[in-house]
């Protein structure tokens, strides 16, 4: 058997190694922008070949798919799904595990996603407002500044997926920084409109939506269009410093185990997070009429207002997300494929280890904010100390040579998987391999200690109980989902209503 | 020279005016210090007063005007040196090196020996102003605060949570090897602002999530590269400060992981189980007794009410007695609580008091609930009797002028001691907690403590200090 991935992260190291595992032996052949030193070395294992190339062109992707003559591909990232790669290969009948581009609109417009969410009425919903220019998006927040609306506190991001970055929470509670915090929104604003200059895909520019806390989580699924298999919960740790301090980055780390669930998120809320996903990937389907088959995610959120809560999907897997699962997954991964091509997912009982999983980053200093100083710096790994210390080593951003050096390619340069019984093993397990990752001229390296460690997992346990007893008194007393505002010389507002109103009249005109 | 303060430092990420989030902060650590309180920010130097946060109106147009993104801030209660604004922190060392500090040190006069062999210095320099000179002196030699640092913990001893601004706007803090004073990391997210605070009420207030405390022995540096710590010693035994629990910090503070209310709740318990006192009411001293008198009374079931009141309306009537520079001024604060006729008339007592230092104001509160009516009148204290001075931050007396020195000098038998206080405050019963009782309550084993001025040991503070006079303290 021959199959196709694209990508180059940890994230596609990890897949191409669940591939490696399979007991169909396949030949491996990748298609990535830069050389992984652990999928080239994959590729080279299994007698499959390893490919430099843009892997947002379709028709590029496609050639190599022919050329190879691979029995299907498998898509790593998001943005091959966005440019229509999964399509044009289909259209060739090469078959993919990966969304479309209609349906992985779910991922990539995050104003489209939230208006499917609300047409259809499926839960886990935030209030929003979009806008196609920063001065439009100030003079409303402006409007609203002194008013108890949500508009107060928001959470301002790009209106389409930029790689998890320009997501900025404003929370204007505090009287004495109200003027500040009112800067913040309408810096934000242009800065937002500024960096989606270079995204022409999409209208909608600045995605508003009501600021909620809680604690986040990520639930993956394998779908073939008709069943949704849900996998292990995981939870990502977006910032860059110890204790969730710092610039938030593609991630930092995650957990999960030891028994399917995560310990601060219940089975009813896992269920309910299922249910919410299924019913995004019905809706889009029924939206675009097309057939969902690959990897859909949740990254979801515990909130108070309404209990699971999507606060982004993703149309792939995530990274490192996808370490956690894709190591204990005790299924043959290539089976799942299969099932998920021939639409016989329902069929397959897919199981996984009862392990706690903890992976962590490593960054050259400067990332996330100065990617030009974390870039080109030569790589050594002691690999071997790495196995002795049971762990597993996933490349990422690093690049390897034609004379064989290995070059820091300015984001998280490797990530380190344990799996143990229980999180706090893994996460020590994982902190006794850090001195065997150098960067040859002396730059500097981090990684969270905290990841998986008691301390951080009290803090969301407690994040979790607070959330959940708010949201469990709102559905006691059917109240969960409503939201009152106060307007001067109005009184009080219905925002859900307003919202749905401007919904169906934009659907008028359009 | 003077210190049991409280310090904050902040920096930000984003274009935001520092000195609102430090004055913010400074309010919110009053109860650590009432005489004078300052701010510097980077670029704008240092704006200094005495009295309480923002007590002049004008004081916010002051402010308003020192617009950056780095800053200090402190509020004074001296141990050392008079109330004047020279001695207000922060203090400006050379120029454009802004220290902020709470503790005090023990080998004054060693260090100021070591440092005017390298620079000459006026005799009348505090222990903050020598701290910082001495620091200077070794980060010019060694061009890096870690090892600078290392250095001077070497030659220091004595308490010091420090927090610095630095010429070229960098942020540091340091907390001593043995964690005297507590100190904590905060972070408030969506104005990117990085938080060094004595405690963690300060936060609350801000709007900002309490990250870790800092820990002893720990170098902390914030600049424009994020956050970096160094531990320039390790040291594993901890001295911690007991009385912080039971008086100094805010109720709703977590000091090394424990909220202070819980702790103070749990000790008035274990003051239950201690002493099973008969009594018809519990009544606290306002206001730092009030959860231990709480606790006391679930343990206990005897019921819980307010015997006494502070009368905050009044001209100063919301101040701390115990850290007033001034006897006088203390005793004015005192004659502020009244005794609530209708609850303690013809009853039996129990009062809950936090520590009997000099004695002045148990005396006085005996004074009048006796006059209100009451039958029977029992003290329970909760920090053992304090015989020795402080020399780690916290204001006491003169050895002569503590009441349980006075009256029972070096005997140990608290037995004993109980009843010659009793004696001297002329009520019924008196009983003190010991050691054991008040680390078990707060949660740790009393080798994590610093009980200095119970027992007379001063070996966590690597010196035996010379005790002085009152007027030798105060300069």
């Amino acid at each position: 058997m021959k199959i196709m991935g694209v990508g180059n992260a940890a994230r596609e190291h990890a897949i191409a190694e669940a591939l490696e595992r399979s007991e169909h032996h396949p030949k491996i052949f990748w298609l990535a922008e830069i050389r992984n030193p652990g999928i080239f070395g994959i590729c080279k294992r299994t007698g499959g070949d390893f490919t430099l190339s843009k892997t947002t062109e379709p028709e590029k992707v496609a050639n190599y798919a022919e050329r190879w003559r691979v029995d299907f591909v498998i898509i790593g990232p998001e943005e091959p799904n966005f440019h229509g790669v999964p399509d044009e290969l289909e259209k060739r009948g090469i078959p993919c595990v990966g969304a479309s581009k209609d349906l992985a609109m779910i991922e990539m417009s995050k104003a489209d996603m939230r208006r499917l969410q609300w047409e259809y009425g499926i839960k886990g919903k935030l209030l929003f407002k979009t806008f196609k220019s920063s001065q439009d998006a100030y003079i409303v927040l402006e409007r609203y500044s002194d008013t108890l609306t949500w508009l107060q506190n928001v959470a301002l991001k790009p209106a389409r997926q930029a790689g998890g970055k320009g997501v900025k929470v404003v929370e204007d509670q505090q009287l004495y920084l109200h003027d500040e915090k009112q800067r913040f929104k309408s810096r934000h604003a242009d800065w937002l409109e500024d960096y989606m200059k270079s995204y022409s895909d999409i209208d909608d520019k600045i995605l508003v939506e009501e600021k909620v806390w809680g604690p986040e989580y990520t639930l993956q699924c394998f779908t073939d269009g008709k069943s949704v298999k849900g996998m292990p919960l995981v939870q990502d740790n977006k910032h860059a410093h110890e204790f969730d301090i710092g610039t938030e980055t593609g991630g930092m780390g995650s957990i999960s185990g030891p028994d399917f669930n995560l310990p601060f998120i219940t089975k009813e809320e896992y269920d309910e997070s299922l249910e919410i996903v299924k019913s995004l990937v019905q809706a889009i389907q029924d939206k675009t009429g097309k057939s969902y088959h690959g990897i859909v995610a949740g990254q979801m959120m515990l909130t108070e207002i309404e209990g699971p809560t999507i606060i982004e999907m993703y149309s792939r897997f995530g990274d490192p997300e996808a370490l956690n699962v894709l190591s204990t997954l005790k299924t043959d991964f290539i089976d799942i494929c299969l099932a998920i091509l021939d639409g016989e997912l329902s069929k397959l009982n897919i199981e996984f280890d009862k392990k706690a999983t903890v992976v962590k980053a490593i960054a050259p200093k400067g990332y996330p904010d100065y990617r030009e100083l974390a870039k080109n710096h030569p790589v050594f790994i002691d690999e071997k100390e790495i196995e002795r210390e049971g762990c597993k080593l996933y490349w990422g951003s690093a690049d390897l040579s034609e004379d064989g050096k290995i070059l820091s390619a300015g984001s998280r340069l490797v990530e380190i998987l344990a799996i143990a019984d229980d999180m706090q093993e893994a996460s020590r397990m994982v902190d006794n391999c850090i001195p065997y990752v150098k960067l040859l001229d002396g730059w500097g390296l981090f990684y969270r200690s905290d990841i998986g460690s008691y301390e951080l997992l009290s803090k969301r346990i407690d994040v979790a109980n607070r959330v959940r007893r708010l949201y469990h008194y709102r559905r006691e007393k059917g109240i969960l989902g409503k939201r009152i505002d106060w307007l001067p010389k109005v009184g009080k507002t219905d925002p859900v209503a307003l919202l749905k109103n401007e919904l169906s009249k934009s659907k008028g005109d359009g | 020279m003077k210190e049991k303060c409280g310090v904050i430092g902040a920096y930000s990420f984003e274009d935001i005016d520092i000195s609102k989030i430090l004055v913010r902060g400074l309010e919110s650590l009053q109860h650590r210090g009432q005489e004078s309180w300052g701010i510097a920010v980077f670029g704008y130097g240092a704006f200094k007063k005495l009295g309480l946060v923002l007590e002049d109106p004008e004081d916010y147009y002051n402010i308003d005007k020192m617009r950056g993104n780095v800053g200090i801030g402190h509020v004074r209660y001296s141990t050392k040196g008079g109330t004047t604004i020279e001695n207000a922190h922060p203090i400006e060392i050379g120029k454009s090196f802004f220290i902020s500090h709470n503790g005090t040190i023990a080998n004054f006069d060693e260090l100021l020996n070591k440092v005017s062999k390298e620079n000459t210095i006026l005799s009348s320099v505090t222990d903050t102003e020598l701290i910082g000179i001495r620091l200077k002196q070794l980060y010019n030699r060694n061009k890096d605060w870690h090892t600078s640092f290392k250095i001077l913990s070497r030659e220091l001893s004595g308490s010091y949570s420090l927090v610095m601004l630095t010429e070229k706007g960098e942020l540091l803090a340091a907390r001593d090897e043995r964690g005297f004073r507590p100190l904590c990391i905060g972070y408030q997210e969506d104005t990117k602002t990085y938080l060094i605070v004595s405690e963690s009420c300060a936060l609350d207030s801000i709007g900002a999530n309490l990250v870790r405390d800092v820990k002893p022995g720990e170098l902390v540096k914030i600049d424009k590269n994020g956050l970096s710590t160094f531990m320039f010693c390790d040291n594993e035994n901890h001295s911690h400060c007991p009385f912080e629990y039971t008086y100094f910090a805010h109720p709703s503070s977590y000091l090394e992981g424990i909220n202070v209310y819980l702790a103070r709740s749990r000790i008035g318990a274990e003051l239950a189980k201690k002493y099973q006192l008969e009594g018809d009411v519990i009544i606290p001293v306002p206001d730092s007794a009030r959860p231990a008198a709480r606790g006391f009374s679930v343990e206990s079931k005897i019921p819980f009410e307010e015997g006494l009141m502070k009368d905050r309306y009044r001209k100063r009537g919301s101040l701390r007695s115990f850290i007033e520079p001034i006897q006088k001024r203390r005793e004015e604060i005192v004659k502020k609580i009244s005794a609530v006729r209708a609850v303690v008339n013809g009853k039996n007592v129990i009062v809950v008091d936090d520590s009997i230092v000099r004695g002045t104001s148990s005396l006085v509160i005996a004074d009048i609930l006796r006059k209100a009516g009451a039958k029977k009148i029992s003290f329970v204290i909760t920090f053992p009797p304090i015989r020795y001075p402080c020399y780690a931050g916290i204001d006491f007396p003169t050895q002569e002028e503590l009441i349980a020195y006075r009256f029972c000098k070096d005997k140990d038998d608290l037995n004993y001691i109980n009843e010659m206080i009793a004696f001297a405050l002329n009520v019924d019963f008196v009983g003190y907690n010991d050691i054991e009782g008040l680390s078990k309550a707060i949660g740790f084993p009393p080798g994590e403590f610093c009980f200095s001025c119970v027992t007379g040991d001063y070996s966590c503070l690597k010196c035996t200090p010379k005790f002085k006079s009152r007027e030798e303290m105060k300069g």
